[in-house]
């Protein structure tokens, strides 16, 4: 029953490499879409920057309903849309999309926490230099928030590891596909040891650097 | 410069209204120092931030250095408020950057090329006595020093006007005094208009020329801070001026001279300008069969004049008493009867 290790661990690499993979593309894309519309849902509330009842509402809403959705679920539930965008149902890249579904719209409300916590007051000031919308979003907002929101990616990151994770068994590879197929389904318990030790020394390296870049940009 | 004609802010929350502003008008010049002092929720910070329209007002027009607010585009707004600095009880400064890129914000915003930036900004800095921190950030510096952050970048844009909305209610007393000497500073050298939001009398006595004092979104006195302070007309003007001048009688006196029952022989006597220097009491001492005796006084400066005050107890003969009175007044000194307010 035992793996040979002088082989397998061939196979952990490539698994360690998939979710590597899985990972920093879904994280890419996510930030992409998650920090503009993080900006648009403080900056169209009312009384803000481009105050807009209805584009509040609807992005709101859109964003409720992705996140109320067990990535399990979601997985299965958009594989129309997977196949649509990268024409395949499996596989790694197939894996991104769902992962990018499930953590854009998380990114979108961490950030818009991030930029919540400004004090109201440098914003005013801001206004009062006479800054323009945009320039108060990127030269006052953004760079303000910008350790936090360092922040708030590393735990999107880690959220994405996770995530990953489950999505490697609609085949996508990765730690969490050789976990289950070995360690559950085979009893190979020291895959499985072997495999949830990887994930929590990525998950820790993975939140020593946000920290550390977060406490260096606090200042800039 | 600044023009509040018949202005007022509603504002609607929920089924209640608030006036803020109450059909306000004032006339603000141009290189004054103008105070608006009132208590917490009388609508001052909403006066002021009409002014650069941060707020609009419900009704009424707001002119700014001869422009009606209310007419200019976003874009020219925009461009009026380079000409406005503002500054804020709390600073409200980036706590992510440097002392040094605080300041040069709006000139970055205003497209200015790097080297520019710093030559302004080493300007500003000295002015207000901050090349030393440049590189430190607003977490590392005191109050005082904050708030003179703010006014450096305030100043960046070479305002004709100056905000300044509770800018000293966060400092203590002394650096309170250093701050409004930098903003006497800033009106001497640069002949910028300020406008000064506060609660704090003694603000208003040590730099203002001119105060309006508001009371529920209306402004119920105004007048030269001199003649605010030597003749305040409300009640509420003349609790702001007990609180700096003291020239309200301690209440422990107040009730010994009431259980006297001798409340009606006290007089207040108002010294301005050349009177202060007067022997008057000797005098009064010397002409009539009159004693006098000081309970209670204070000598000030007002806007550069001596200004005094002093309550004194006239005891004597009733005609000699109105005798005494009449020549007091005839020194150009003024005086009145105390009411007690013992009873
Ligand atoms: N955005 C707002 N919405 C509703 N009511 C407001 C708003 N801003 C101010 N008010 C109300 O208007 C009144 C005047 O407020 P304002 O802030 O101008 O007072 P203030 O004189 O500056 O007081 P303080 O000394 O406490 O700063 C207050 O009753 C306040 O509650
Ligand atoms: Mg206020």
């Amino acid at each position: 029953m035992q793996v040979d290790w002088n082989t397998f661990y061939q196979d952990m690499l490539e698994a360690t490499g998939q979710t590597v993979t899985m990972v920093v593309f879904s994280l890419l894309f996510s930030v992409l879409i998650g920090i503009p519309l993080g900006i648009a849902l403080v900056v169209t509330r009312e009384g803000h920057l481009l105050q807009n009842k209805w584009l509040f509402r609807l992005l709101s809403i859109i964003i409720n309903i992705f996140r109320s959705v067990p990535f399990i679920i979601l997985m299965v539930a958009i594989i129309p849309f997977t196949r649509f965008i990268v024409g395949s149902s499996i596989g790694t890249a197939a894996a991104v999309v769902p992962l990018i579904v499930y953590a854009g719209p998380y990114i979108a409300r961490l950030v818009e926490t991030n930029l919540l916590d400004i004090d109201p007051g440098i914003i005013e000031a801001a206004e009062a230099m006479g800054a323009t919308p945009w320039q108060t979003i990127f030269r006052i907002m953004l760079p303000e928030a910008f350790s936090s929101l360092v922040l708030s990616v590393t735990i999107a990151t880690v959220g994405l590891v996770g995530a990953s994770a489950m999505a490697g068994t609609i085949g996508g590879g990765g730690l969490g596909d050789l976990a289950i197929s070995y360690g559950y389904q085979r009893f190979e318990t020291d895959v499985m040891i072997v495999t949830v030790i990887l994930l929590i020394v990525f998950v820790q390296g993975l939140q020593s650097i946000g920290n550390v870049l977060s406490k260096k940009l606090r200042r800039r | 410069m600044i023009t509040f004609n018949n202005i007022s802010k509603v504002y609607n929350s929920g089924a209640q209204t608030i006036t803020a502003l109450d059909q306000v008008t004032l006339e603000i010049k141009e290189g004054e120092i103008f105070g608006v002092i009132g208590f917490s929720g009388a609508g001052k910070s909403t006066l002021l931030r009409c002014v650069n329209a941060l707020e609009t007002p419900s009704e009424g027009e707001v002119l700014v250095g001869g422009d009606l607010l209310a007419t200019l585009s976003p874009k020219q707004l925009r461009k009026k408020r380079k000409t406005i600095g503002m500054i804020f009880q709390h600073f409200n400064l980036l706590q992510a950057k440097t002392v040094f890129d605080n300041i040069a914000i709006p000139l970055y915003l205003l497209g200015y090329k790097k080297r520019d930036v710093k030559n302004k900004v080493r300007e500003l800095l000295s002015f207000v006595e901050l090349s030393e921190q440049a590189h430190k950030y607003p977490d590392q510096l005191s109050g005082g020093q904050k708030q003179r952050v703010g006014i450096a970048r305030a100043l960046a844009t070479d305002p004709s006007i100056l905000l300044c909305d509770e800018a000293t209610s966060a400092l203590d007393p002394q650096t309170t005094s250093s701050i409004l000497a930098l903003l006497k500073k800033i009106n001497a050298a640069y002949n910028i208009t300020i406008l000064i939001i506060t609660h704090e009398m003694n603000v208003i006595q040590e730099i203002c020329d001119s105060v309006a004092v508001m009371e529920n979104g209306r402004v119920i006195e105004t007048g030269s801070v001199f003649d605010v302070f030597a003749y305040p007309k409300t009640a509420t003007a003349r609790r702001f001026v007990s609180s700096v001048l003291q020239d309200e009688l301690p209440l422990s006196l107040q009730q010994m001279l009431y259980k006297q029952d001798e409340t009606h022989q006290i007089y207040r006597i108002v010294f301005t300008g050349e009177s202060t220097g007067q022997p008057l009491l000797s005098q009064v001492a010397k002409n009539f069969h009159v004693d006098v005796s000081v309970l209670y006084g204070h000598v000030t400066e007002l806007q550069g004049t001596p200004f005094g005050n002093l309550v004194v107890q006239l005891k004597g003969e009733a005609n000699e008493i109105s005798k005494t009175l009449a020549y007091i007044q005839d020194q150009a000194v003024e005086v009145r009867e105390v009411v007690s307010h013992a009873s």
